[in-house]
């Protein structure tokens, strides 16, 4: 358990080193000088003093070298440096935001994980039935609909045609409802034909003649005795689709006006804001790198099979 | 593939294909047949419902939306493709090198490989865009930059599960070079499933150029490109909703191609060994 732990955690070290290096290879190639962009952020005119003085105040001056070393000590002791625009840490920015997309990226596995369900067991049970027939109809555009344009077209029909739902913004729970929905909907069709197979699958356990032989109905053994053992790939699905959710929820957020991560990122790009930017990935990293291993240490928890 | 086993080409295959190729050659052949200039501003007649002369009906700036999405296909097509290619070019050798010798750059390699695969795809491309600047070369920079990291891990499976098998070894033994093994044994065995899996990614990347020209990260306006039109539909669906409907039709009908001909290869796939 602790060698899991300890190479688990040498992973994330080798991730976030990775990650901060690569954003800072790419500051240094992009076009536009940081100096001159954060004058221009601030509406200072940006006089050639005015940017020489700030150049060194930011250490740009220094040699390569020099800048990279301060920059991974930076990112490793968690003084990720100022918003061009706010003058705030970008640490504290991010975890401002950071409830509001866990909020949504939660409320879309729920979402996800009610379609799966629902929609999984359906079909398993009426195999090749209209249910199973709708359902590989669903699965395929789940997978081919962009989540922007189902997001428009959730708009369009609950709250332009019909008026049901608000459209933008973050607050009541009517709020969360599309862009939940938009988030959650598309993977749960997909997921769905997953659970179906598997459970299909194991219908072919021997243990399944016998309780047929003994008189239960294909049905009861689906939902009472199949879909239990089904739900262990479940549990890796969960992971890794919230991590799903946390990356599309960038989309979403842009769509319904959700003042989360994503939507920061956005305005930080269109800002050229590079200390968010920056900031962003390394946090991201840390946070997929913490839910992978979060996600292997529940699966040692609920399957024995692989402590050994 | 041979021909006499071409009867085996399904319906669902040849439908695929079809609407593939109907929609590479509407964008080769849309300065002919796309009814406007895409690029036209016409204020009067801004934000109309399809007509006779207007299929589509007209976006925010009355420009032609049909005209639009035809022209759209050869920015998206072809970055897509332009994508694929690259992807493969990097991602091929890395997996038929690290597959086929192991060792510990095959280990440090996957270790590497594994740990970018936790970060979600959109994530890193978006912040990789960001930071060099939104554009359509950024943007296919970005994505193969992220992708290629898939398509090692993928392929590499393949091998290392060729690798084991016993012709292989006897191959070996007949005094094969490496280099031979992988051309003359490994590749021919590889193909059909790098094609499955590539046809299906095509689908993916085009998802994921829309998904950032949406965000305003990939094609800048005027540009006509489906992602960009649903970006420009933003503030204006809710009073015509074809802005976005036809754009977004576009997207879903080529994935669903895509899809289509990569399933259907995938069941040929056996048939043709």
């Amino acid at each position: 358990m602790l060698k899991f732990l300890l190479e688990r955690l040498l992973q994330l070290v080798l991730v976030v080193f990775c990650v901060a290096t690569l954003t800072f290879i790419l500051v240094r190639i992009s076009p536009g000088d940081p100096a001159t962009i954060m004058l221009k952020a601030n509406e200072v005119p940006a006089s050639s003093e005015a940017i020489h003085a700030l150049r060194s105040e930011l250490g740009l001056t220094n040699s390569i070298s020099g800048q990279y070393i301060e920059w991974l000590q930076q990112i490793f002791t968690g003084e990720w440096g100022e918003s061009f625009v706010s003058q705030k840490p970008v640490i504290n920015e991010l975890f401002v935001r950071l409830p509001a997309t866990l909020e949504l990226a939660l409320a879309g596995l729920a979402i996800m994980l009610a379609v799966t369900f629902v929609m999984g067991i359906s079909t398993a049970v009426y195999e090749n039935g209209l249910a199973d027939k709708i359902g590989r109809v669903l699965a395929l555009l789940g997978s081919a609909i962009p989540t922007f344009w189902l997001g428009f077209l959730c708009i369009y029909l609950f709250s332009v045609s019909l008026g049901w739902l608000p459209s933008i913004g973050r607050g009541s729970f009517e709020n969360l409802i599309l862009p939940a929905t938009t988030l959650g909907l598309g993977l749960g069709t997909v997921y769905a034909r997953v659970l179906r197979a598997h459970m299909l699958e194991l219908l072919q356990q021997p243990f399944v003649k016998a309780s047929r032989a003994r008189g239960l109905s294909k049905k009861r053994i689906l939902v009472f005795q199949i879909l239990k053992q089904a739900l262990l790939p479940i549990v890796t699905m969960v992971g890794t689709s919230f991590a799903f959710m946390l990356g599309g929820s960038i989309i979403v957020e842009s769509i319904f006006s959700w003042p989360g991560l994503g939507q920061y990122v956005i305005e930080s790009i269109n800002m050229r804001d590079y200390p968010v930017i920056q900031g962003y990935v390394v946090f991201a990293a840390i946070l997929f790198v913490g839910i992978h291993m979060l996600v292997d240490f529940i699966y040692l928890l609920i399957d024995p099979r692989l402590r050994v | 593939m041979k021909l006499k086993r071409l009867e085996q080409l399904n319906t669902g295959l040849l439908a695929g294909l079809v609407i593939l190729l109907g929609i590479f050659l509407a964008g080769l052949l849309a300065p002919w047949i796309a009814p406007h200039d895409p690029l036209a501003v016409n204020l009067a007649s801004r934000l109309q419902s399809p007509s006779w002369t207007y299929p589509f009906g007209t976006d925010h700036l009355g420009r032609c939306i049909l005209s639009r999405i035809l022209y759209g296909i050869r920015i998206s097509a072809s970055s897509a493709f332009i994508i694929l290619f690259l992807t493969m070019l990097i991602g091929l050798p890395i997996a038929l090198l690290t597959g086929s010798v192991r060792g510990r750059t095959d280990n440090l390699m996957m270790r590497f490989i594994d740990s970018t695969l936790a970060i979600p795809d959109i994530v890193l491309t978006i912040a990789i865009v960001g930071l060099l600047g939104p554009g359509l070369v950024n943007m296919i920079f970005a994505i193969v930059l992220v992708r290629w990291a898939s398509y090692v891990r993928f392929i590499r499976s393949l091998v290392l599960k060729i690798f084991q098998e016993d012709y292989i070894l006897s191959a070996k033994m007949a005094g094969n070079s490496h280099f031979r093994i992988l051309r003359r044994y490994v590749l021919p065995e590889i193909k059909m499933p790098i094609l499955v899996f590539g046809a299906l990614d095509l689908g993916k990347i085009v998802l994921n150029i829309a998904g950032l020209s949406f965000l305003g990260l990939g094609s800048q306006p005027p540009t006509p490109e489906w992602g960009a039109m649903l970006n420009d539909a933003t503030d204006y669906f809710q009073i015509s909703p074809y802005v976005m409907i036809f754009p977004g039709l576009a997207i879903v009908l080529f994935v669903l191609a895509c899809q289509l001909v990569s399933e259907k290869l995938g069941e040929l796939r056996y048939d043709f060994r």
